[in-house]
């Protein structure tokens, strides 16, 4: 009996997480880059009530289980691409493909996709940022600093090279080029808030494109990438955990009136 | 008397126990690739009541009839029917259409020993090691063991379970399927177990690389289910407590007059 109790219980726990990463993605659906998230879920140990046997004639030939609910075993990211919006701002960058932009902070470097990046300028030193001031990183990891007249007339071409026109209005080579990396496994990326990703143990070691072999990223210059979020499916998954949340709590008042009724056996 | 407390009681039991089946299935609905468990009811073997002195009569058979003292769960057994197949497109996601299973690995952390698993839970991802692994982190068996991908490059995953990367072939999935699938243990983790004697037949099955098989709970049937459970264990609380009336009269009251 107590173990329905627990078995529903740990079905409303796990619908509840459930409906806190859905709302996490309708939150994020206008947040540039955001990939969505999803919850897997897992069903828990079996209990034996009676061992499967042999004997000839008589033998169980399958064990007599019930189990102990469920719980979430994962949240997987999806990282497909999100749609690109065009906003004609020539520092507003989107990748296509599997890459990154690294970015440098004070806890060290961080990967993100979100291309919104802005210039800061401080002591009269011009450098590409991302919203929230850290430094953008170009190939050989260097911060990338340019001259006050590139603002106005950069460009990035599909590679990440940057060229700009200087005072006589000719076009100058940087000799920076934005750096892309690529991970094994980005679903072990830790999401850490204001679109940064810190690297672990289970998404591998970042790979610079550059310096690899095989596909590569392309970088969109005045695109952005939006968020994955697609509305319809996050209301659908909303409503169907909802309704499990509700199924989970009949079961847990039916195991409950029960309990009442063995307790009013003896009156 | 007495006898008749007992039956009840072993149904209250029984539907405690069917109860506790039916949470675990509602619990499990939205668990990818779960098989919902149904119970097989049986009633205690049938005991011949003899009257025992019987001085009319000379034969040797006296028996009033058969007589069964109440029930129990005698199996449970999963539903392998198909779940509902929900569209995801990533490509690591795969379900199988039709009968058969993935082949995992789960390494005893204790042992350290490898033991074969199956499951129908096709939600895989690749670890740093770029071993194709469930989410839980047991490696995804192929023909030739553990499916080892490159570090670059798409996955495509073709109905057979080839398993291609920029169209060169890395290895095939290990797709089996089974002669008696009642003989399938759940073990947790969305995972089963089988007995060594277990046939295994070919895989006749597809794989769908984009999709997941969802949970075959119904939520329907479980709500039935539970109705009846509650019910029934009512229904046994209900006699239960009639019969011990009556013999609160027997005790209490007969001695009286």
């Amino acid at each position: 009996m107590m173990r329905a109790l627990y078995s529903a219980a740990l079905g409303m726990k796990a619908q509840q997480t459930n409906v806190d990463i859905i709302s996490n993605n309708l939150a994020n659906v206008n947040t540039t880059a955001f990939k969505k998230d999803k919850a897997e879920f897992k069903d828990l140990l079996y209990e034996t009530l009676s061992r499967a046997d042999v004997v000839a004639g008589d033998g169980k030939p399958v064990s007599l289980q019930i189990g102990h609910g469920v719980t979430i075993t994962a949240i997987t990211k999806s990282f497909s691409e999100g749609n690109l919006e065009r906003t004609e701002n020539p520092l507003d960058l989107a990748i296509q493909g599997e890459g990154f932009f690294v970015v440098s902070t004070p806890n060290g470097p961080r990967y993100t996709r979100d291309g919104s990046f802005k210039v800061s300028n401080v002591d009269g030193q011009i450098k590409l940022v991302t919203s929230d001031g850290y430094p953008v990183l170009a190939v050989g990891d260097t911060e990338i600093v340019l001259p006050e007249t590139a603002i106005s007339s950069i460009t990035i071409d599909e590679t990440g090279r940057i060229t700009y026109k200087d005072a006589e209005g000719q076009i100058q080579d940087s000799g920076l080029k934005i750096k892309i990396v690529k991970f094994l496994n980005p679903q072990g990326l830790l999401a850490e808030g204001k679109n940064l990703y810190a690297v672990s143990a289970a998404s591998g070691e970042p790979v610079s494109e550059e310096e690899t072999e095989g596909p590569k990223s392309r970088i969109l210059q005045g695109f952005l990438e939006m968020s994955n979020v697609q509305v319809v499916d996050e209301m659908v998954k909303l409503i169907i955990a909802q309704r499990a949340y509700e199924i989970n709590s009949k079961a847990i008042q039916t195991a409950d009136d029960m309990l009442s009724m063995a307790n009013n056996l003896k009156r | 008397m007495i006898r008749g407390i007992y039956t009840s009681a072993s149904g209250m039991i029984l539907n405690q126990k069917l109860m506790d089946l039916t949470a675990n299935n509602v619990a499990n609905i939205s668990t990818t690739g779960y098989k919902r468990d149904i119970a097989q009811v049986e009633s205690f073997r049938k005991m011949m009541a003899y009257r025992i002195f019987d001085r009319f009569s000379n034969s040797i058979d006296n028996a009033i009839g058969y007589m069964s003292l109440g029930a129990d769960v005698s199996r449970i057994v999963s539903d392998f029917s198909q779940g509902l197949y929900i569209k995801t497109d990533e490509p690591l996601n795969l379900a199988i259409r039709g009968s058969g299973f993935f082949t995992v690995e789960k390494v005893d952390s204790l042992t350290g020993q490898a033991q074969v698993y199956y499951t129908r839970n096709g939600a895989f991802t690749v670890n740093s090691n770029r071993e194709l692994v469930t989410l839980d982190g047991f490696r995804v068996l192929g023909e030739n063991g553990p499916v080892v991908l490159q570090s670059q490059g798409q996955i495509r995953i073709d109905e057979q379970g080839n398993v291609y990367q920029e169209g060169r072939l890395v290895d095939r999935l290990r797709l089996v399927d089974f002669q008696d699938k009642s003989l399938l243990r759940k073990v947790g983790d969305n995972l089963f177990e089988v007995d060594a004697q277990n046939q295994q037949i070919a895989f006749s099955g597809r794989v769908l690389q984009g999709y997941l098989e969802g949970s075959n709970v119904n939520s329907v049937q479980e709500m039935v289910n539970m109705i009846n459970a509650l019910r029934a264990y009512e229904a046994n609380q209900k006699a239960f407590i009639t019969q011990d009336e009556t013999l609160q009269k027997a005790v209490n009251e007969i001695a009286k007059k």
